[in-house]
């Protein structure tokens, strides 16, 4: 049996966890910058909000109902979602961390014991350990078990439902609208919806070849699935990636190639952290610059660069002046800048980086001030030994002004206790 | 062979006025190696102390006079263990107002007390103990014996 677990409104339970006036309020997550809405609790959906609503329009209708709005604190969800994972963990080796707030389990090997128990022991221990609820679906594929925890989820009162035999399974699809059946959506309900496919069973009683021509082997491997034949499995690995990047808008409109300057090399500089964290280098750099497409009444301008690196580097000083060389040919005086992007790509181990005759003969520094940056960084906290360059203002930084504290990863964050 | 000197370049380099210096050079074994080898173990930390259970570990910092009754001062910080059930006599944390706050809990068949542990106050019930909810079970509670000192004159004063 397959057995998945997902989060409730995972960002504003964590956020609950450490403040309890938020408990039973309707509380959204604000996008970067503060703009837009990323999640919700139940009682902010029961008001009429959804995801991608602009925050001033819901704070104008609904603030009278004493609605709360939290920028994202993703240094909290982090650490609350790898505990999440840790005692979920202590069940079965055998599972797959699909995203921030959702875990596959695989229990197959677990005969002898009742799953049931089992699983609800599990759930009941996360909520004990971390203050996080979550809602639990038992099926015999992922794509099954992903839709008993829906049903759990909307239909059961404690969170938590195991599709019991194949009537079961035809309920639970006939219950379930096409367009929220994992994967499916957009443009593919749209095309189901208009030949007269409606549920998640209407869907499932498709002839395979037609699921495959219309939908490609995705649409094929979803359709087995929910019939109850494995066909998606689990990735205990998270890929390699293909590339790292970073890009995000200012709070203020930036003109200055000074700032745009400044702003990138802090993006690059995260960037950096989590290419060495993965002892990765990479070949590839690529960086954009543009103004804000929504100001129709100012000039517009977009551009993006890029440059194959002769040999692969993980340095960020050595990125960086690549970077500021390609910001110089690209950037234009008299626009008002909105974004700054930058991406590394062609990611290859440190170990295999390979040289060339043209190589820098300052591997060997390059190689000692990379490690001393690290470790001091590592010892001291992110950016304290930094490039100059990367300054100190930051007036550019789009607004996280409802910032909830890093209450588990700062010592000076943590809950005050009266 | 104990004792073995060797000169090294670089203090060879460092003569001054004569004098002549003589470096050891740690990496060179000769002699006895030492006799606890066999026996080093990984110096105890202050985590060691703390914590069995860092999933379910959370931290938080007292404030005010009000716990002072079940021996938590200012600025203690005190270590949560949410995996913890709560028994007698032991101090939980519970979400007040809006905040936390912390008591010492008794339980009595099916009443539930808070003890605070001090004369003018005597125990209060629980009127609806169901609706109890713990936050987490105090576990340790870190002192600082010169946070006191510091906020009575706002800093340390250098004693010689």
């Amino acid at each position: 049996m397959i057995v998945h677990a997902d989060c409730d409104a995972f960002y504003v339970s964590s956020e609950r966890v450490f403040n309890p006036s938020l408990i039973g309020k309707p509380v959204v997550i604000l996008s970067n910058g503060d703009h837009t809405v990323v999640a919700l609790s139940k009682e902010a959906k029961a008001l009429g909000i959804k995801r991608g609503d602009n925050i001033k329009r819901i704070m104008a209708l609904y603030g009278h109902h004493g609605l709360k709005a939290l920028s994202s604190n993703y240094t909290l969800y982090g650490d609350m979602s790898s505990r999440v994972m840790e005692v979920f963990g202590q069940y079965t080796p055998d599972m797959e961390f699909y995203s921030i707030d959702e875990a596959f389990a695989n229990l197959y090997r677990h005969k002898y014991i009742d799953l049931d128990s089992y699983v609800m022991d599990a759930k009941n221990r996360i909520l004990q350990y971390t203050g996080i609820p979550v809602s639990v679906g038992i099926g015999q594929t992922k794509a099954l078990a992903k839709t008993a925890t829906k049903y759990a989820k909307k239909e059961t009162p404690n969170g938590f439902y195991r599709i019991k035999d194949n009537e079961d399974r035809i309920r639970l699809l006939k219950w379930l609208p096409v367009g929220d059946v994992w994967g499916i959506g957009g443009k593919y309900e749209a095309k189901l919806l208009a030949m007269g496919i409606e549920t998640a069973y209407d869907f499932s009683m498709m002839p395979g070849e037609k699921v495959n021509e219309l939908m490609t082997i995705v649409g094929y491997r979803l359709w087995c699935e929910l019939n109850g034949h494995h066909k998606i499995d689990f990735e205990y690995e998270v890929p390699n990636k293909k590339g790292i990047g970073s890009a995000k808008g200012f709070g203020i409109k930036v003109t200055e190639q000074i700032k745009l300057q400044e702003a990138m090399e802090v993006y690059l500089s995260r960037c950096c952290d989590k290419l060495r964290a993965q002892n990765l280098a990479c070949k590839h750099l690529f960086i954009f610059i543009h103004t804000n497409p929504f100001a129709t009444d100012e000039p517009q301008y977009y551009k993006g660069i890029e440059v194959e690196l002769p040999v692969a580097t993980y340095h960020t000083h050595v990125l960086k002046d690549e970077a500021n060389k390609l910001l110089m040919k690209i950037y234009r005086k008299g626009f008002n800048y909105k974004r700054i992007g930058v991406f590394l790509s062609r990611l290859v181990p440190i170990g295999a980086i390979q040289s060339n005759l043209f190589d820098n003969p300052n591997t060997e520094r390059n190689a000692k001030l990379t490690e001393v940056l690290d470790a001091m960084n590592n010892r001291y906290g992110r950016d304290k030994l930094r490039f100059a360059s990367m300054g100190y203002k930051h007036d550019w930084k789009a607004r996280a002004e409802k910032l909830s504290l890093h209450f588990t990863t700062d010592k000076d964050d943590i809950i005050v206790i009266q | 062979m104990e004792g073995h000197l060797v000169v090294s370049k670089e203090s060879v380099a460092d003569y001054k006025d004569g004098e002549i210096s003589y470096f050891i050079a740690p990496g060179i074994a000769c002699g006895f190696p030492s006799p606890a080898t066999d026996s080093l173990e990984v110096r105890l930390s202050i985590t060691d102390f703390f914590t069995s259970n860092p999933t379910a570990t959370f931290f938080g910092r007292a404030i005010g006079s009000s716990l002072e009754g079940i021996g938590i001062f200012e600025n203690d910080v005190l270590v949560i263990d949410r995996s913890l059930r709560p028994l007698n006599n032991d101090i939980i944390v519970m979400a007040y107002d809006g905040g936390f706050t912390a008591k010492k809990i008794f339980k009595e068949r099916n009443q539930i007390f808070f003890i605070s542990e001090n004369p003018n106050y005597p125990p209060v019930e629980v009127l609806e103990p169901d609706n109890l909810i713990v936050w987490g079970v105090v576990s340790k509670i870190i002192k600082d014996p010169r946070s006191s000192v510091k906020s009575k004159y706002g800093q340390i004063r250098k004693v010689i």
